[in-house]
């Protein structure tokens, strides 16, 4: 047994609404968009101040930032601060938790990667080491950032899977920080191995004379007629669209209504990785279609490889209004049943993500500093969209949506071994009366619970049953 | 303890009208075959490559 | 809502998407073929000629590559306008007389089938006293001087095939020239008389010959077994187009012959293949291919080197920007790299240098 809170404290969290659609949701936007900016003139943008869009060395921190996030609210439930996000102002919890952030991803990065794996184990994961070999010093840091880059992501696409698919089992009920230890070990083995796999026969080919001993020549060349690891960046950034919007849009439907959760769990992996190819193969061959197929040896817009990156950074515009919608706009219409509001919330994503591409093709030079045209090697979408996406977690997870929102209390809700509320042990504090969120669906990144039933109108909840039920199958995560 | 939001599930999965599944598919089949003719037409030239 | 519809609409959109996810799958899969177009097959007849031979009269477009680099960092970067670039030109141990610029040219002699002949000069190289050095080692000073040269073809405006164009006009002012569509306004101010203080680039001699601008798109034919193709590529350093020679040698094949390629050669191999006559048969390359200059890599350079061979090259010249690693790699891949002598200042034997000739046919 362990306490909602313990086991996934964002979603014990209960918002009430503070202002009217659509004004809660744009100036959400605004607020993460102004995050992001700040951000992108200081560390990322050529004309700014720190200049590390080169594209890989700033987008190495960009998906760092991402997986550390991950950590801090998902994996390690804040700790070892879960008292300090309680208590503090949202702003005060966003400004310090995004200092633990950065703080961490420079660790990670001059201290794990740089200074250590990178001296000791395999050279290509530190700059220095590569301009030791004689490496002109600016493609040893995109060299390197590259694969830096590569295990973050890799983790960020495998990490949530644990949650999302199994609901953390079968480690549910294990305190902090034992719970945070064990599945980041389990998620940092997988990510290992998949890297290995993945990304490390790039680095074969990527030095002359071929690393033949040291690394697979890459094995995905017959059938992906490239020998460039963006074969494996295209697919696994689909995977991790796929699990996200699985979450935030699908409601994990149509696996929530797996009784079994061993069962849930494998099928929805599978599912998962099945809509994940699905977008991958749709994604190149909508680019087939536009621009001819792609040609073997090419560069450029025909080069096999930028079209399967493309893929991947296609499948971001697609997350990025998926998220908007989930985080801001209350996740589209909900009078309908669940099928018909599934289908709806698509619609609007896939018309937004048309609207949204546009923009940033037509905008991304003069507000981002980035190259024109689709394919130049300094037009990267993936870094200021990730980027994005990571400023709009802050603002959810750091800042609980402020001042959109205002997070009023927290339920104190009982979970069973199997992830359910416990019967007549849905408590909550008296301050929570009578704001109580209607219907409980644990879903981190999903409808907040008091979004939904604490529309305008939040004395519509007043009185409302104390009884939290859980859907089965929709785990507490 | 009665697990409302299950037994809605359970009710909603029981009233699927399978006439509108058939045409369901017809439609979503057409409109994604409508969706890749649009991407066609509205993407940019080569020469914004 | 009445029940019925409201269950006929949970069916629609359940059906709906599953519907379009499927036909997503489908079409992107088992039936991509019947959605994509057949590839085209090039059907311009440019006629033939005998033979083609390559002298290269400069691929040293420049002596340091750091140096280079170095220039274009230190301007802003990649994108800087390179008649605003304050290239280096004194104090480089490895250049000419400490002067890091080189330059880019070559002298194309078509033989045709009548056994008549013409000249094309393909590009004016970058610093003019590299280039008098060099033309007068070849002898197109006093081939210009004697009208020899029929056409000057300047593959694209970047410094190092373009910025010595008064070599060319202190001895031909006339000459027939023909420039890709893409050009700036100070390319066509060169031409006519102009002087940039700070890349150091003059010429003194008034361009009074025939100017001719190629569009992308088509097929130029230029003569009997003699065309272009220009592309629409953006360049660094602000330059815009660049145009490639074909030529169709009799029983032999085509020889394409080109300035850097920055379009990449796949990309000017296909554009061949899939608008002329023959383009099936691609027999020859020469020129710089654009793939590792910096000698920096990307396994997509390794996709081009396996790609190669399906073109059916039996003769590959390739030097300057093409990169020594890449010659290096294409030769033990096997490819059909043809070794130079490494005189004039050009350091590798790995492909063609300064000096050496090949013939096509």
């Amino acid at each position: 047994m362990i306490s909602l809170k313990d086991h996934m404290w964002l979603e014990s969290r209960v918002l009430e609404n503070k202002m009217k659609q659509p004004w809660r949701g744009i100036l959400g936007v605004l607020i993460s968009f102004a995050i992001f900016y700040a951000i992108w003139w200081v560390f990322m943008d050529v004309r700014g101040i720190m200049r590390w869009y080169t594209p890989q060395y700033g987008y190495m921190y960009v998906r760092w930032i991402l997986i550390v996030v991950i950590w801090q609210a998902y994996i390690f439930n804040f700790w070892p601060f879960s008292k300090f996000r309680e208590k503090a102002h949202p702003v005060v919890a966003g400004a310090f938790f995004i200092l633990v952030n950065f703080a961490l991803v420079g660790t990670v990065i001059w201290g794990f990667f740089y200074n250590f794996l990178g001296k000791f184990s395999i050279p290509y994961l530190s700059v220095d080491q590569l301009v030791k070999l004689n490496m002109t010093p600016f493609y040893a840091r995109e060299y390197s950032s590259l694969a830096i880059l590569m295990f973050a992501a890799i983790a960020s696409w495998l990490s949530p899977i644990v949650p999302v698919c199994f609901g953390n089992h079968p480690w549910q009920n294990m305190k902090q920080p034992a719970r945070g230890i064990t599945v980041f070990l389990v998620t940092l083995f997988a990510s290992v191995l998949f890297f290995f796999c993945l990304m490390h026969p790039h680095y074969h080919v990527l030095f002359w004379p071929f690393q033949e001993y040291a690394a697979a020549y890459p094995w995905w060349y017959g059938f992906a007629h490239t020998l460039h690891g963006n074969y494996n960046v295209g697919w696994v950034m689909c995977g991790t669209v796929a699990i996200w919007m699985l979450e935030i849009t699908f409601d994990r439907y149509p696996f929530c209504l797996i009784r079994n959760k061993i069962v849930r769990g494998v099928v929805g992996f599978i599912g998962v990785f099945a809509f994940a190819m699905l977008l991958f193969y749709t994604f190149n061959f909508v680019q087939d279609l536009s621009w001819g197929p792609a040609v073997d040896g090419a560069k450029r817009i025909y080069a096999p490889d930028w079209r399967y990156l493309h893929s991947g950074e296609l499948a971001i515009m697609m997350l990025i209004p998926a998220m908007i919608l989930n985080f801001y706009f209350d996740n589209g219409p909900k009078k309908y049943s669940t099928p018909v509001n599934i289908a709806l919330r698509m619609l609007i994503i896939l018309v937004s993500m048309g609207v949204f591409h546009a923009l940033y093709y037509r905008f991304s030079p003069a507000l981002l500093g980035t190259q024109a045209g689709y394919s130049h090697p300094q037009q990267f979408p993936m870094a200021p969209g990730i980027l994005f996406i990571c400023c709009m977690l802050f603002h959810n997870w750091f800042m609980d949506l402020w001042p959109g929102k205002k997070r009023v209390g927290t339920r104190d809700i009982m979970l069973d071994d199997d992830g359910e509320a416990l019967e007549g042990h849905a408590e909550t504090t008296p301050s929570l009366q009578p704001v109580m969120a209607m219907d409980a669906a644990p879903a981190v990144l999903r409808k907040d619970p008091a979004g939904e039933a604490g529309r305008d109108d939040t004395a519509a909840q007043r009185g409302v049953s104390l009884k939290i039920p859980i859907p089965s199958g929709a785990e507490a995560d | 303890m009665e697990n409302t939001a299950t037994g809605q599930e359970k009710k909603e999965k029981t009233g699927i009208s399978w006439a509108g599944v058939i045409v369901g598919l017809i439609v979503g089949a057409g409109l994604f075959l409508l969706t890749i003719q649009i991407v066609k037409a509205l993407m940019y030239s080569l020469t914004a490559a | 809502m009445t029940v019925s519809r409201r269950d006929f609409l949970k069916g629609l959109a359940l059906g709906g998407t599953a519907g379009y996810l499927a036909m997503a799958g489908v079409s992107s899969t088992v039936m991509k073929d019947v959605f994509l177009p057949e590839e085209p097959v090039g059907d311009v007849d440019i006629g033939a000629c005998k033979s083609v031979k390559c002298t290269v009269v400069s691929e040293t477009s420049w002596f340091n590559n750091s140096v280079t680099v170095g220039d274009m960092m230190k301007a802003g970067g990649l994108l800087v306008n390179q008649y605003i670039i304050p290239w280096t030109h004194t104090g480089v141990k490895e250049g000419f007389h400490g002067d890091n610029a080189g330059g880019y040219s070559t002298l194309i002699d078509v033989e045709f089938l009548d056994g008549t002949r013409k000249k094309i000069l393909l590009d004016t190289g970058w610093n003019s006293n590299w280039m008098r050095e060099c033309f007068k080692r070849e002898g197109v000073d006093q081939m210009l001087q004697k009208d020899q040269i029929d056409l000057l073809f300047q593959t694209h405006e970047h410094f190092d095939h373009f910025f010595g164009i008064e070599a060319v006009l202190e001895n031909c002012a006339d000459i027939p020239m023909t420039v890709p569509k893409g050009f700036y306004q100070e390319g066509f101010d060169l031409l006519q008389g102009a002087h940039f203080d700070v890349p150091q680039v003059k010429n003194d001699h008034k361009h009074t010959g025939e100017l001719v601008v190629r569009e992308s798109g088509k097929v130029h034919k230029l003569y009997p077994g003699v065309a272009s193709i220009t592309f629409d590529s953006s360049i660094i350093t602000r330059v815009k187009g660049e145009q490639a020679l074909v030529f169709n040698i009799k029983d032999k094949g085509l020889a394409v012959i080109t300035g850097c390629c920055h379009m990449g050669i796949i990309s000017l191999l296909q554009e061949v293949r899939h608008r002329i006559q023959g383009g099936d048969k691609i027999y020859a390359i020469q020129g710089g291919l654009h793939i590792s200059p910096f000698e920096d890599w990307d396994p997509q350079y390794d996709d081009l080197i396996l790609a190669i061979p399906k073109y059916g090259i039996e003769v590959m010249g390739c030097n300057h920007c093409t990169g020594y690693l890449t010659a290096e790699k294409m030769i033990k891949a096997g490819l059909p790299v043809v070794e130079g002598t490494a005189r004039f200042k050009s350091r590798k034997k790995l492909y063609l240098g300064n000096g050496d000739q090949i013939v096509f046919g």
